[in-house]
């Protein structure tokens, strides 16, 4: 039975900030985690900003990194210190939902990959500039092997002052950032045959398509949630990155949300990102489980201050977000991940308050960043997320809220 | 007939690469041993594009982030900007934004210094790299900026270090509804791109179906013309050819990798059908969205297809 308080969190703050899912890892991590020494600086990086953000019993930390070889109890004591301190990094900048910054994972793809069957890592292919993630081919039937979220929820559960969402990466964008080699083409090769007709291929290559997103939608991501609310999670969010890859396959990402989440206990929101959003709808129209989409925009946005349509370009379709049937919250990208560049907290007023005016309801918005924050420094992250709160306290003066 | 082949676009780095270039973004490696690592991982696409045969030499642009980077980088008009999706894939190029109206470009180096001869060289198509762009003049004046002050200062300077064949990768007509004044501007860019240029100009179609603009295609100015196979059926691509088929036969996007026999049938029902004069093998697209030693495989199975190809035809 689910709680119908639970699913549609009544009561949530209007304006409500949170992060996205993703910061980088401290090089104290990385190079600990990897059993490689550490210099003077870097265990002063964790010493620094462990009193910047009144992480306790940080010096603890301290000491293990001033330790060489360690153990393998010490480096994962270092991944869960990691993770303690991204969860003080995003609660001392005053976010209203947090989370770890992923610190205990390898990868959003491919942590999921590797604790599921049927999949077999082919190497590394660019995303982005010199970003790389190591892809995947889809060789047998996909499977959960054990639920892969499990360990760092229970670790910060206990450790989280304000409440935890959890970032989980969706079953369209597992299936579309890897390769497949069982349930499309097979093979054989026969069904890659390029004698034979596109429209006969590509129907084929379609189906298989189809079946394997559903099939890690119902056979891997749901029940890795469904533990994880038998844990306690209340908020999760579903990261569908890839979900507009495929522009007639938008239908095919709805449905495998719906089959991801439906009847389970939990507030459940997706996040979209770097996409031509206006692919999404109407697709999104059946997407009734979904009662957040956090959503990146200011990537497109201009850095000018203003508040009119004319002056935000960046948040041109939000109107369409604010029209869904179901009225789900939008979770307003105002940070741009991908710069150094700081928004000043006049300039995240702007976009708040446009968003505000567009949907006549401070309710439906919440404020975040556009993306996960991996690509940024920690210095850099944390001055856009103060920026970005201190932005959403104008807004809320502003507005009288 | 002649059979050729050759390797196009971004060619991917090696783990090796992957990682040297990481490191040096984190200040642990040295850029000495950056500058080594493309040097090795040039000199390894070189041995394998020699080993497999092919008739071209591509520098792979390992350095390139994208295909517009350097472009925009050499261009005092552009500047690379937010990130954009490569069409239906998980790869993201930045856009270039337009700042400015001086379009002058200066191309210190097209091509990288120790790729043997014959060279070819890979540019974005004048109708992508204007839609790709964000500001500016309408898109009709851009096209033609573009192709005269960007893409022709570099295609002149990769001819004067002996490019002999420019790829052009155009996928935007068989993506997009393409506007008559579109193809006009099109046909104008790409004249003005190949006059006097001495070396043969290929347009190549990626990504989609060239089926329904193939009249179009065909009246552009170019000495060779390309379709990409995985989305073109053989029977759309009609008769009576009379410039040279860039056949896009092996999948750049699948990790399988063809067989020399399907590739190669499939190259020579597209020359049978086309009656072009002349066949260029090649991938449907870059192989830059493959991990390298499957693209590696690739190549050496695009070698093999055109070898067989060339030897079935000389019996034919």
């Amino acid at each position: 039975m689910v709680n119908a308080a639970r699913s549609s969190r009544a009561g949530m703050k209007p304006l409500l900030t949170h992060e996205i899912g993703s910061l980088a890892k401290p090089t104290w991590r990385v190079k600990a985690a990897a059993g490689r020494p550490l210099s003077e600086a870097e265990v002063e990086e964790a010493r620094t900003w462990g009193a910047r953000l009144g992480v306790p019993g940080y010096t603890e930390l301290v000491d293990i990194l001033g330790r060489y070889p360690l153990s393998a109890e010490e480096r994962q004591q270092v991944k869960q210190w990691s993770s303690l301190y991204a969860l003080r990094f995003f609660e001392s900048a005053g976010l209203d939902v947090v989370y770890d910054g992923e610190q205990q994972r390898v990868e959003m793809y491919e942590w999921a990959v590797r604790h599921s069957r049927g999949f077999e890592a082919r190497g590394p292919v660019r995303s982005f500039d010199e970003k790389y993630y190591t892809k995947a081919a889809v060789v047998g039937p996909v499977a959960l092997d054990a639920p892969y979220h499990n360990d760092e929820f229970a670790f910060l559960a206990g450790a989280a002052k304000a409440t935890l969402k959890i970032p989980v990466t969706g079953a369209y964008t597992l299936a579309d950032w890897s390769f497949d080699e069982h349930y499309g083409p097979g093979p054989s090769h026969a069904a890659a045959d390029l004698a034979v007709r596109p429209a006969e291929r590509l129907a084929k290559r379609r189906a298989g398509r189809r079946q394997l997103v559903l099939d890690i939608a119902r056979n891997v991501v749901r029940p890795n949630i469904e533990a994880l609310v038998q844990l306690g999670a209340t908020w999760v969010q579903v990261d569908e990155p890839g979900a507009s890859t495929e522009a007639d396959e938008l239908e095919l990402f709805v449905e495998s949300f719906n089959a991801t989440v439906e009847g389970l206990d939990a507030y459940f929101s997706t996040h979209l990102c770097f996409s031509d959003y206006r692919l999404f709808f109407p697709a999104l129209e059946k997407m009734t489980a979904c009662r957040q989409f956090c959503v990146g925009f200011a990537n497109d946005d201009s850095r000018d201050r203003g508040r009119s349509a004319e002056q935000r370009p960046g948040y041109e379709i939000i109107s369409r977000f604010r029209d869904l049937p179901y009225q789900p919250a939008l979770g307003l990208g105002v940070l741009d991940i991908h710069t150094d560049f700081i928004e000043p907290p006049e300039l995240v007023a702007d976009r708040v308050v446009h968003a505000v005016e567009v949907f006549g309801d401070p309710s439906r918005v919440h404020v975040c960043p556009d993306c996960g924050l991996r690509t940024r420094t920690w210095e850099v992250a944390y001055a856009k997320l103060r920026n970005m709160v201190a932005g959403v306290q104008l807004a809320r003066q502003e507005l009288g809220i | 007939m002649q059979v050729s082949g050759y390797l196009h676009g971004i060619y991917p780095r090696s783990e090796q690469l992957v990682k040297v270039t990481r490191d040096h973004q984190r200040g642990r490696a040295s850029s000495e041993e950056r500058e080594a690592a493309f040097a090795a991982d040039l000199a390894e696409l070189v041995s394998l594009q020699s080993s497999a045969g092919l008739s071209y030499f591509s520098d792979g642009l390992l350095g390139w982030l994208d295909l517009f980077r350097p472009l925009a980088h050499a261009c005092a008009a552009l500047e690379p900007a937010g990130l954009s999706r490569w069409f239906d894939t998980n790869s993201f190029y930045r856009v270039p934004q337009v700042t400015g109206s001086d379009f002058t470009t200066v191309v210190e180096r097209a091509i990288g210094p120790a790729t043997p001869f014959p060279r070819v060289v890979t540019l974005p198509g004048p109708l992508l790299f204007a839609h790709a762009c964000q500001g500016g003049p309408d898109l009709v004046e851009l096209v033609g900026l573009l192709a005269k002050h960007v893409l022709r200062p570099f295609a002149l300077r990769a001819r004067a270090e002996g490019a002999a064949l420019f790829h052009v990768e155009e996928p935007w007509p068989v993506t997009h509804e393409t506007a008559p004044e579109e193809w006009r501007a099109l046909g104008d860019a790409l004249e003005a791109l190949r006059d006097g240029l001495g070396a043969t100009l290929a347009l190549h179609t990626s990504f989609g179906d060239a089926g329904p603009v193939m009249g179009q295609l065909r009246k552009l100015p170019v000495d060779a013309l390309g379709v990409d196979l995985v989305f073109t059926a053989l029977d759309d691509l009609g008769r009576g050819w009379d410039v040279a088929l860039v056949a896009g036969c092996l999948d750049a996007r699948s990790s399988l990798v063809e067989s020399v026999e399907l590739t190669t049938k499939v190259a020579r029902l597209a020359a049978e059908q086309t009656g072009a004069p002349q066949v260029l093998l090649t991938t449907s697209t870059a192989l830059e969205l493959l991990p390298q030693p499957l693209a590696a495989a690739k190549v050496r199975a695009l070698g093999a297809a055109t070898a067989q190809l060339r030897e079935e035809l000389e019996k034919w």
